[in-house]
């Protein structure tokens, strides 16, 4: 620490902060322009009554008090599934891409690129077109896979509706969820993977380390912890954004509401419903929530000097 | 949830007589009926509470003519009684004071089983042997005869052995027939009988097992599987709506279904009998189930059930008893009849006030009159203030009312968790509403607060006091010992290694621990929110508890040292037993979190607690064995090599110990006989 405020008082010393202010420039503007503003303006519009085409009135905490008392789909569905869906596709995609990470880092360099593209696809094409095919999967007649599948091997007599059947659309949600989480996070996992020192490794092996289990533990874990913070906050925010591909699955609103996330809830107020103010504070609200579980993932994960 | 709560009368008895020596000092004395009536309290035991159906009249022949092994009853709404009496081969029809009215098919039947009169007094009657059911007009006389359908989709090999049978409003024939495990028969009366199909199809019981079983044989090791063919239902019955209830022996559950229009089990009922013989709906979205040997069943729509009364006679010949039940039925007045195939006679009972109260408000409950509902409930209320059921309709009446905090309280006397749920989301939300605004305002207020007392603390330093009071506290070894288990929880292995080896740990901090366990322990136990409580209401078990704790503790370190002594394991018994007590912290660090989630949170937020008890436990778990595994510097091997002998030993532990208990009890009962004897003598 001693060291980093030396540095720092003598780069202010030669006073040329400036041409740093110039090389950030033009990042800061896109950035203002394309996320600052509108992220601001979403805020702002969060306390007011905006229907997209009059001029927003304020109308001050309203929205968030209409968020906590009156939006009963909210209280009772939304915030319940989200919480769900994201404690475990945040949490089990974490450690699924962490044990594939590792998994693949044992391999040959070739292969290796084969599978991590492999398995980091369905996250890039996680758009419409994969929805087809869970239809597949899921369809609701006996021709679906799964439908026919179970019926063959005896488990069900008749076949399940899965994808209107409100008792079966979370988990399905949660499996497609985990089948399309290993994103940006299990990349930098693999990064964080690959670039661990061998010779540790092999001063490991002197030291007594028997085998991959220990070598995990005691080596490759401690050695990659920034990639694992990152990767932990990525699982976090991207279970709490997920949504787009449930609607195009199951529609949105969901059956009685059984796969509904705060993602779909937002779409429906602000693109269905044309209650731009309302939308609006419900993504502060999930801003808020992402917020506190990435706080939360820090506290867990983080050492207290490496953020 | 799934309630899976099972029943038998026996498990029944035997627990009444605990009940009832508790229960007996609140009840009323109760009219003189050969049997006790039960019901079940919240939890699903049973308890005693007032007779429900007094033993009315015994109608053993009409006029002079007596029945012969009868096997089917039906009454109709204008009280007349008919009954298959299959040994006579006819339908006797009379009335209540013994009256013979006509009899009918005489000559026609050979052996009637089962009997059902429509509205328009059509007759229809399932006779075995004849194999096809009979239709006779209000006369007697015969209108049609059906016979085994000509459908290939019947069965070209099955027999038609109707047994009993219920009609709809549209003349659709329901049959139960022997032998027949492709469901119950319906028969529509277009062109002398057009057979529509299996209704109501029992499924053939099935587990994992048996699926995987199938899964993995071949076709021809399939073939020589004993194959699983479901039960015949035994008795149906037709309620108002004309939805169908059928009764199936041989179950282990289900054996009460009401089926839908489509044959779907639209029902759950609470408790359950082996060899239930029949069924009849009543007039108040009730319905009666009636096992052989004399247990009748009285539930509510939704499968609760309300009485378990009756019972087998063992030779007594009381008047109420039954020996072989073989058909039930309800009339206009809410009278039981019940047929015994054995002593071949009518068993009639009546309702008593207090059930007639209790149809009352079941009435007006379900067609939604909450508020008139309430006053009938009260006077039930006033007779058996711990009638759950009658608890609980007060309970969702009040929530229909909107009054949700007396819904509330209702609901927690009757157990009724769904409903305390519901009751306590409205309350909180009407809470919110209010208390929302101010609620920010704090929260605001605090952390403009929060952000200038830290301003003010860098540029100021006012807070150095205190920090220097913190490190001061954190300086004393006790305190730094204490805190050092939050780091044991978030670095297992260097904190075991710090226990092991550097001392971090003493007895005294993990004592402490233990007691902050135990009292955290327990008031989680007896004061969390009702509806995470698994224990009763107003039960306490602390010195259990206490006891619990503390040999589970003694018994796994010392079994674990004196297995990790023979084992080349480094560890001592104070490193152990430090380890383990820091293997808490998970749970002493969460539950207090949980504590107060399970007053706020209701059902629609459960999830929340049980993922964090998987959250305690899982880590708890990790950290277990993670500190059998350092302190002691195995392996992963040895270190599972070693929790399986610690559980062995803890087995054996327990069982020698139990050995000499018992041992000692000998010895000391020995003394005991000397010295009694001793005193005999001399005493002589």
């Amino acid at each position: 620490m001693a060291k980093l405020k030396l540095k720092k008082n003598k780069i202010a010393k030669r006073d040329n902060n400036k041409n740093g202010y110039w090389f950030i420039l033009p990042y800061a503007i896109v950035f203002t322009i394309f996320i600052l503003i509108p992220v601001l303006l979403a805020v702002a519009l969060s306390f007011t009554n905006f229907n997209a085409v009059e001029f927003p009135s304020w109308v001050g905490f309203l929205n968030y008090i209409t968020v906590l008392t009156n939006d009963e789909v909210f209280m009772q569905f939304v915030l319940p599934n989200t919480v769900v869906y994201a404690l475990i596709v945040g949490v089990g995609g974490y450690v699924l891409s962490f044990v594939l990470a590792w998994a693949l880092c044992n391999l040959t360099s070739t292969v290796r690129t084969i599978f991590a593209l492999i398995i980091y696809s369905p996250s890039m094409t996680v758009g419409v077109a994969m929805t087809v095919v869970w239809k597949v999967i899921f369809s609701g007649d006996q021709t679906g896979l799964l439908n026919s599948w179970l019926m063959s091997i005896g488990v069900i007599t008749e076949p399940i509706i899965w994808l209107i059947n409100a008792d079966y659309l979370l988990p399905i949600v949660i499996i497609i969820g985990l089948w399309s989480s290993m994103g940006i996070g299990f990349l930098s996992l693999i990064a964080g993977i690959l670039n661990i020192d061998e010779s540790l490794y092999e001063a490991g092996a002197i030291d007594g380390v028997k085998n991959r289990f220990q070598e995990m533990i005691y080596i490759t874990i401690p050695s990659m912890k920034p990639q694992m913070l990152f990767a932990a906050v990525m699982s976090i925010v991207n279970a709490f954004q997920a949504g787009t591909i449930f609607t195009a699955l199951t529609g949105n609103p969901s059956p009685g509401y059984a796969s509904q996330l705060i993602v779909n809830h937002i779409e429906d107020y602000g693109f269905l419903r044309y209650e731009m103010g309302y939308a609006a504070a419900l993504s502060v609200v999930l801003l808020l929530i992402v917020q506190i579980f990435s706080k939360i993932a820090n506290r867990l994960f983080g050492e207290k000097d490496e953020y | 949830m799934k309630k899976m709560k099972k029943h038998f009368q026996k498990i029944a008895l035997s627990l009444a007589v605990l009940a009832v020596t508790f229960v007996s000092c609140v009840m009323p004395v109760s009219a003189d009926s050969p049997y006790k009536t039960y019901t079940f309290d919240g939890y699903g035991y049973t308890i005693q509470t007032q007779t429900a159906y007094l033993p009315y009249e015994t109608l053993t022949k009409f006029d002079e003519e007596s029945l012969s092994g009868p096997s089917d009853l039906h009454v109709t709404d204008d009280g007349e009684i008919y009954v298959a009496d299959t040994g006579n081969a006819r339908i006797i029809v009379g009335d209540i004071e013994g009256n013979l009215i006509k009899t009918i098919g005489e000559g026609e039947l050979v052996t009637p089983k089962g009997v059902f009169v429509t509205k328009d007094k059509h007759v229809y009657v399932a006779d075995r042997d004849a194999q096809a059911i009979f239709e006779f007009d209000a006369d007697g006389t015969l209108l049609n005869k059906y016979g085994k359908p000509d459908n290939p989709l019947y069965g070209e090999t099955l027999d038609f052995l109707p047994l009993k049978i219920v009609v709809n409003d549209a003349g659709i024939m329901f049959v139960v027939c022997e032998s027949n495990t492709n469901g119950i028969v319906e028969i529509s009366p277009i062109e002398g009988g057009t057979f529509l199909g299996y209704f109501g199809t029992n499924l053939a019981s099935s587990n994992p097992l048996i699926i995987i079983r199938r899964m993995l044989a071949t076709d021809a090791q399939r073939a020589k599987m004993v194959s699983n063919i479901p039960s015949t239902p035994d008795n149906l019955c037709i309620d108002e709506q004309g939805l169908i209830y059928t009764v199936t022996r041989g179950e282990e559950y289900d054996t009460l279904k009401r089926l839908n229009i489509a044959g779907k089990n639209v029902i759950e009922p609470d408790t359950y009998d082996d060899i239930p013989a029949a069924v009849a709906a009543g007039n108040h979205d009730n319905v009666f189930m009636a096992s052989q040997e004399g247990y009748i069943y009285e539930f509510n729509s939704e499968g609760e059930s309300l009485y378990i009364f009756g019972g087998a006679d063992d030779g007594s010949q009381r008047v109420g008893l039954c020996t072989l039940v073989s058909a039930i039925d309800v009339d206009a007045q809410d009278r039981l009849y019940i047929l015994d195939a054995d002593k071949c006679q009518i068993q009639i009972f009546e309702p008593t006030e207090f059930t007639d109260l209790l149809h009352q408000a079941l009435n007006l409950y379900y067609t939604g009159r909450y508020t008139e509902s309430k006053e009938p409930l009260e006077e039930v209320l006033k007779m058996n203030s711990m009638f759950d059921y009658a608890n609980k309709a007060m309970g969702r009446a009040y929530f229909q009312e909107e009054n949700y905090e007396v819904a509330r309280e209702y609901a927690k006397l009757a157990k009724d968790y769904d409903g305390y749920s519901d009751a306590s989301w409205e309350i909180r939300n009407l809470w919110l509403k209010n208390w929302i605004v101010p609620i920010i305002w704090v929260v605001v207020i605090f952390m403009v607060l929060k952000k200038l007392v830290s301003y003010l603390d860098k540029k100021k330093q006012i807070l150095k006091p205190l920090r220097t009071a913190k490190e001061k506290l954190g300086s004393i070894r006790l305190i730094d010992e204490l805190k050092y288990a939050w780091y044991f929880m978030k670095h297992p292995i260097d904190g075991c290694y710090g226990i092991a080896r550097e001392g971090r740990a003493s007895f005294r901090a993990a004592n402490i621990l233990v007691v902050i366990f135990t009292i955290e322990y327990m008031i989680n136990k007896y004061l969390c929110g009702f509806l995470q409580k698994t224990i009763r209401e107003g039960r306490y078990e602390i010195f259990t508890d206490i006891g619990m704790v503390v040999i589970v503790l003694i018994a796994l370190t010392a079994c674990n040292y004196l297995v990790c002594t023979i084992n080349d394991g480094e560890g001592t018994v104070k490193k152990i037993y430090c380890s383990f007590t820091y293997c808490l912290t998970p749970y002493i660090t969460f539950i207090p979190v949980v504590f107060v989630l399970s007053h706020v949170l209701t059902y629609n937020e459960q999830f929340l607690i049980t993922f964090m008890y998987c959250l305690i436990y899982a880590w708890t778990a990790v950290l277990f064995v993670l500190a059998v595994k350092e302190v002691n510097n195995y392996t992963a091997k040895e270190t599972f090599k070693v929790l399986c002998l610690t559980a062995f030993t803890i087995l054996i532990m327990a069982l020698l110990i139990f050995i000499i208990y018992v041992l000692w009890a000998q010895v000391f009962e020995f003394i005991i006989a000397i010295g009694g004897e001793v005193v005999y003598r001399i005493g002589n």
